[in-house]
């Protein structure tokens, strides 16, 4: 008897370094995107005034080190250092890099990821579905409608005059915030 | 593009028919299990149903096995420990769960603390957190509803806080369902109604849900063709065995279809209305679910359509114009429930139930939005979308 050879890395998998490495950097960014919605936007300011004050909050895959977590420090959220000791009271992973790409490259929804069993949730359900719609609702505002629309299970109409404005506080917030570093 | 992907898991033991019973000391003994304690609560004791299992499980000269008949329909964290201390007193090997939900919820809770040791289940709650092989767990439902025999899932209330506690792992999967027409036999018609709508509803939103697959399709699909033909003439023949065994399998098999593809929108809101207003589960399943077909309807109208196959028959889906089919399932759906208001006096809407104010619904809409059953829902569901099924469910 003798155990499968490990496989060459790039033979087994073609795209696995590729799409570590936009996880990589596609996780921090939403985590900014989202620290930047509990500050400028109304609907996931009401949404993070519910949210437990101790709350710590991650996406994580599994196998890897792509992470970001972001944590309720009063009325908003922050997005945690790596090197934060924070442990994660609600923590989202993906089973795999390949589902991960998939969602932070929006092709596939996170509803239908978590349907399909390819990422579990360790902590409160309440909170997992209160979190997934601040996710939602920072995709609809920053993401252009075609994109949105696979992202997302519906995209809710919001006037452009009104996302538009929004939108561009959502980056500019984001902006300002990766220049001055991330929260320990 | 997305890629279809999906996960089928049913390790349990299915055993049924007549006198599946009296099998009951064999399968445990193939699992090296001799000294079971059984599991139930007063109603099912009052109903006679310990004495049956007893009856066909005791040898000539054999010792009974000890039976803890105490649990509460909301069972919680302390019931749990002093089972559990029951257990281990009586130096038992396995557990016999004999009930409904409740019962069983609760036998898979205490099978963790027996299992893993230690009285505090908090440690264990959450998903996958049990990782082991747990002791020879027996499932003997009594009602033919929730499916909990051939769920990996428990829910157990937080005696000090009053929090749900929920447990995932797919360990909790009892070993085997036993499913024999003596146990269903006695069930009043309220009951057999409310908990046959339950079953129902768990096979059509595992039908329509995202989390959908073609193994679990299978099971849904027959569990609903079974349902309906044997629901209503059930009700006019109580006593009728073998309509009682169809549905026991329709209910086990519309488990091991949601416990794969999970439950969408009538059951989020199921829940909330049977938290805050304490109507009993199957009622809410069978008032929300032509509501909530017609919500999903404009996402899923060729799944609803194809639903009618099973609801009314080869004739009545032939004979029915494609893009009609959709709405002629849940107009079969509405036949049916208004049937069994006749039959059993089941509730058609939450007036009807006499436990729910108007008052009440943005309560109830605002808990459902975060119950984790929305996420399956195949439409979007929001805050106003929830308030506005419940307007109309309210009658
Ligand atoms: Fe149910």
């Amino acid at each position: 008897m003798s155990s499968f050879p490990a496989p060459r890395e790039s033979a087994a998998r073609p795209h696995y370094r590729a799409q570590l490495a936009f996880t990589r950097t596609m996780l921090p960014i939403l985590g900014g995107l989202l620290e930047a919605g509990s500050e400028v936007d109304p609907v996931v300011q009401r949404e993070v005034a519910t949210l437990p004050v101790d709350l710590v909050f991650a996406m994580t895959v599994f196998g890897t080190d792509a992470q970001v977590r972001l944590a309720r420090r009063g009325d908003q959220l922050v997005h945690l250092d790596p090197t934060s000791p924070a442990r994660p009271t609600l923590d989202i992973v993906f089973k795999h890099v390949g589902v991960a790409f998939l969602v932070v490259s929006f092709q596939e929804s996170t509803a239908l990821a978590f349907a399909r069993g390819r990422l579990v949730v360790h902590g409160d359900t309440a909170l997992a579905m209160r979190m997934t719609r601040c996710l939602d609702r920072m995709e609809a505002v920053t993401l252009p409608g075609p994109i949105a629309s696979r992202a997302l299970k519906s995209v809710p109409y919001i006037p452009p005059a009104e996302r538009l404005p929004l939108a561009a506080r959502y980056y500019g917030v984001a902006a300002k915030n990766a220049a001055r570093g991330r929260v320990q | 593009m997305s890629q279809p992907f999906f996960e089928f898991f049913c390790p349990v033991k299915i055993v049924a028919g007549a006198a599946a019973l009296d099998h009951v000391p064999y399968e445990l003994a193939a699992l090296g299990a001799t000294k079971p304690l059984i599991i139930t609560d007063k109603g099912v004791r009052g109903a006679g149903l310990v004495d049956v299992v007893l009856g066909a499980i005791l040898h000539a000269g054999s010792a009974p096995p000890p039976v803890y008949d105490d649990v509460p329909p909301d069972s919680g964290t302390d019931v749990v420990a002093a089972i559990a201390r029951h257990y281990r007193a009586a130096g038992c090997d396995s557990l016999i769960a004999l009930g409904g939900g409740s019962v069983i919820d609760t036998a898979k809770a205490v099978n963790i603390l027996v299992s893993e040791g230690g009285d505090d289940l908090h440690a264990y709650a959450g998903t996958g957190v049990v990782k082991r092989r747990l002791r020879p767990l027996f499932v003997l439902p009594t009602t033919s509803g929730t499916g909990s025999e051939a769920t990996s899932v428990a829910v157990i209330r937080d005696s000090q806080s009053g929090a749900k506690l929920p447990f995932m792992s797919p360990f909790l999967m009892p070993d085997a369902a036993v499913l024999d027409p003596r146990l269903t036999l006695g069930l009043p018609p309220l009951f057999t109604a409310a908990t046959g709508m339950d079953a129902m509803t768990h096979a059509v939103e595992s039908f329509l849900c995202l989390a959908k697959n073609p193994l679990s399709d299978a099971y849904a699909t027959a569990a609903i063709r079974k349902i309906s033909e044997h629901l209503v003439p059930l009700l006019d023949d109580p006593s009728n065995a073998q309509r009682r065994l169809e549905l026991a399998l329709a209910a086990t098999m519309a488990g091991v279809a949601f416990s794969n593809s999970m439950v969408g929108l009538v059951h989020s809101l199921g829940h909330s209305t049977g938290a805050l207003c304490h109507v009993p589960h199957g009622v809410c399943m069978s008032v929300f679910l032509p509501y909530v077909l017609e919500y999903n309807l404009d996402t899923r109208r060729e799944a609803i359509g194809e639903l009618l196959l099973p609801l009314a028959g080869a004739e009545t889906y032939a004979a029915t114009r494609p893009d009609l089919r959709a709405t002629a399932a849940i107009a079969r759906l509405r036949t049916m429930r208004d049937q069994l208001y006749e039959q059993a006096k089941l509730p058609r809407t939450l007036a009807e139930t006499g436990k729910v104010q108007r008052a009440q619904l943005p309560q109830i809409a605002q808990l459902a939005i975060d119950d984790g059953t929305l996420i399956m829902n195949p439409r979007e569901v929001r805050y106003e979308d929830a308030l506005a099924v419940l307007e109309r469910a309210f009658g």
